[in-house]
């Protein structure tokens, strides 16, 4: 079985080629604001070189957020299309699990800075079950919250405390998940944890 | 001659749209899933909500501009996509499916300009003949362009400020008309009279135009009005900023007709679909003999469709994008 793994909802992107559980290869760069023009060429380019055509693809594992709503877009509207056209499975992940797929016997709190004091959080144990589910949440709550636990925060923004960076490991993730139910490629969209602003403000008003 | 199918998107602003066009002109099919309704609940498009609904029904839009068409990717020759110009959140969706199915189908990749798409929407009615003069009014352009051939735009007279839909669009506000409102001050103006004065913009020797003073000029009439105590007629003064709207889009591309010696009109984008323009286009390009045409209703709007028809010219043209093609929020007509 050769999957294709895409994750692009936070700074850093990922994409990888694996057959069954043996990563083929991976492609990791900084997004600089070009992920529109460089996701399609990297993944071309990633398949190409590794002898791979993209009719060879039986699965895509896809990020699907939190994280920078354009990265997330980019990343669910190409795998969407890829799953759909090819009629392949199409497995939807959690961003901040792909972050806590480190190699690390610690219990892993991964964070995106999400302004204003908030933060996209979600907590793993080191076989990446959810300790508490991924959420939004004031960053003084999320400590409140963790005050009493052994945990070990990973982060690509910089916090006033000590963070690790995320050394992303796809294997760990598509164990994870290789025996999840395939969903429909139309239903799978992107999990914001946040509503829009104008949804806030009319919830507000009325 | 070969038929070629293209098969185009169109995800600019609140609407998701593929179609599938043959030759330029014959619609397949065009899926056009509007989300009007969704932002009339916040007065305006809300580029955020536009781009999550954009991307929650972009590969069903798709699926079912084949199913209508009865075809598969295999008898599609091209893909033509709007990189620009537009919501850049929302332009992205259909930029990155479109990419991906010429990815993985290995079709040519065909970039198109929105406003070619507007234009082109007129080689739905009947073939552009040229040269010709295109007005394209819309919530984002008001231009003249002339054409001497497929292709060859050039923009001879645009808006210095406020987009004539932008404008009847805040005019509609005043007149706590909801959002959409443009086409509210059009049914409105066409039971009232015109008994308001207001300025005739920006009437001078250039074809520029200038919407944000007739605006205005709107917002300080209701005002002084209100001041003396005395109610706005709604529909006298739609009809009064209507007709300004009229007789200086009239005048000016009449003159611009004349000077360009180009006997052919187009009218394109949103506000083709008012009612008090195209009448009036109609009656004063009769009176000159000039050749109008204005495309039929569903696609005025945005629709993948005149993307398709653009789109096709493009192609036989020799234009290509590659994969690491862009959306751009702003761009210049090409």
């Amino acid at each position: 079985m050769i999957s294709l793994f895409i994750d692009t909802c936070n700074k850093q992107i990922v994409i990888g080629l694996l057959e069954d559980l043996n990563l083929i290869d991976e492609m990791k760069f900084i997004n600089d604001n070009d992920l529109s023009e460089k996701l399609l060429p990297s993944i071309k380019e990633l398949l190409s070189k590794n002898n791979t055509k993209i009719n060879d693809l039986n699965r895509v594992y896809v990020s699907v957020g939190p994280g920078s709503f354009t990265g997330i877009r980019i990343g669910v509207t190409v795998a969407k299309t890829i799953a759909w056209a090819l009629k392949i499975d199409i497995i939807p992940v959690s961003s901040l699990e792909v972050m806590a797929s480190v190699d690390m016997d610690d219990n892993i709190c991964s964070l995106v800075d999400a302004r204003r004091g908030y933060v996209y959080a979600g907590c793993y144990d080191k076989e990446l079950n959810n300790i508490f589910k991924d959420e939004y949440i004031l960053l003084s709550d999320l400590k409140k919250k963790l005050e009493d636990k052994k945990i070990t925060y990973l982060s690509y923004d910089n916090f006033d405390f000590d963070t690790n960076i995320p050394d992303i490991n796809i294997t760990k993730v598509v164990k994870k998940h290789m025996n999840d139910e395939p969903l429909n490629p139309h239903m799978v969209n992107p999990v914001y944890l946040k509503r829009t602003e104008a949804e806030e403000k009319n919830d507000k008003n009325s | 001659m070969k038929d070629v199918c293209i098969l185009a998107f169109e995800s600019s602003c609140d609407e998701t749209s593929v179609a599938i066009i043959r030759n330029g002109h014959d619609v397949i099919s065009n899926v056009v899933l509007t989300q009007m309704d969704t932002h009339a609940n916040y007065g305006g498009v809300v580029p955020e909500i536009a781009s999550r609904m954009h991307i929650e029904n972009i590969t069903m839009v798709i699926e079912e501009a084949l199913t209508k068409a009865g075809l598969d990717m295999e008898d599609i020759d091209a893909i033509a996509v709007t990189y620009g110009p537009g919501l850049i959140g929302s332009l992205l969706i259909g930029l990155q499916a479109a990419k991906t199915l010429a990815y993985i189908y290995d079709k040519p990749l065909v970039p198109v300009h929105h406003i070619a798409g507007h234009i082109y929407a007129n080689n739905l009615e009947k073939p552009m003949e040229f040269p010709l003069m295109a007005l394209v009014i819309s919530g984002g352009h008001t231009e003249l362009v002339y054409m001497k051939e497929d292709y060859d735009f050039k923009v001879v007279g645009s808006t210095l400020d406020d987009a004539v839909g932008e404008a009847y669009d805040k005019v509609a506000r005043v007149l706590d008309l909801p959002y959409p409102g443009g086409p509210k001050v059009d049914k409105l103006a066409h039971i009232g009279q015109d008994t308001y004065k207001l300025p005739l913009p920006l009437d001078d020797d250039t074809y520029n135009f200038s919407f944000s003073g007739l605006k205005s000029a709107v917002i300080n009439l209701k005002h002084n009005e209100a001041q003396k105590g005395n109610e706005i007629v709604k529909e006298n003064l739609a009809c009064s900023f209507q007709n300004k709207v009229i007789e200086i889009l009239t005048k000016k591309t009449i003159k611009a007709l004349k000077e360009y010696n180009c006997d052919n009109l187009i009218i394109a984008g949103g506000v083709s679909a008012n009612a008090g323009i195209r009448d009036e286009f109609k009656k004063i390009c009769a009176l000159n003999k000039i050749n109008l045409t204005i495309p039929n209703l569903k696609y005025c709007t945005d629709n993948a469709a005149m993307i398709g028809a653009a789109g096709y010219y493009a192609y036989k043209l020799g234009r290509r994008a590659d994969l690491n093609l862009n959306s751009k929020a702003n761009d210049k007509l090409n």
